[in-house]
């Protein structure tokens, strides 16, 4: 077995042995085809659903500010981490549906061709 | 109708690249905040500035910037030509697609500006047009 496919085992090993902290994520993923400047908005692919696994890692609190140029809120931040076999192009149209709450991509990503790591906002 | 001046504005440009002319050149067109998925040949990116407030509460002027990204490495032909095109669609035209008012576009320039810091394989050049939205 090459180190290639040893990676990917320990991959899904690594998921299979953290139990309950391995959440369902119901991924929806949309592509933006082109703008349609008649109708002022953007054409999109065929939603594609699908349900994987993930982790969910750091959380980053709502900011709060009030100094000039800031947002009052800028939402919950969430980092969730997936087996990249299972999200090959993570889209800012994309969503994903975590114990019933939905959360919207944020770029940027990493893969490092294993896995790969997303930040998530709260909100469809 | 001062309210909707920033929407007929836009209703006015958009209808440029909606237009069948502008379709059949078949260059991607993206208006600035899209995120579409075809970065790697060419494509221009519409931005409206507009950023002069007039006498009147009804009317606006400022620039259309159009960013034109082409292969990097094959000279500013393919840019000339673009830009060239766009002129033929809004250099001295005068747009009026809603009740709101008249768009009037003025003469345009192109600046060549390098590389693009995010894809080095695209160059990126800014055409440039200035208008005013004369509302009623």
């Amino acid at each position: 077995m090459g180190y290639d496919a040893l990676l990917k085992r320990q991959v899904d090993a690594a998921f299979a042995a953290l139990g309950d902290l391995v959440k369902d994520v119901q991924l929806l993923n949309r592509t933006a085809v082109k703008f349609d400047f008649a109708t002022n908005q953007p054409d999109f692919s065929a939603d594609d659903s699908k349900t994987v696994k993930g982790i969910m890692l750091e959380k980053t609190p709502n900011k709060k500010s009030n100094k000039v140029g800031d947002s009052l809120s800028s939402g919950v931040h969430q980092e969730l981490l997936l087996k990249t076999k299972d999200i090959e192009a993570p889209d800012l149209y994309d969503t994903a549906i975590i114990e019933g709450i939905t959360w919207r991509f944020v770029p940027p990503y990493t893969d490092n061709g294993y896995t790969t790591t997303v930040t998530l906002v709260r909100g469809s | 109708m001062a309210r909707s001046k920033y929407s007929s504005l836009q209703e006015d440009i958009n209808a440029i690249f909606a237009s069948q002319p502008w379709l059949d050149l078949q260059i991607e067109t993206h208006p600035e905040g899209f995120v579409g998925n075809t970065y790697e040949k060419e494509y221009v990116v519409v931005t409206i500035i507009a950023s002069e407030p007039k006498t009147s509460i009804t009317s606006v002027s400022g620039q259309i910037l159009i960013d034109i990204y082409i292969p990097a490495g094959l000279g500013l032909k393919r840019a000339y030509e673009i830009a060239d095109l766009l002129d033929e669609q809004m250099a001295g035209k005068v747009l009026y697609n809603t009740l709101a008012g008249t768009t009037q576009l003025g003469s345009s320039s192109l600046q060549g500006r390098g590389t693009d810091k995010d894809n080095q394989s695209l160059y990126r050049a800014i055409y440039s047009i200035p208008f005013t939205f004369f509302g009623v």
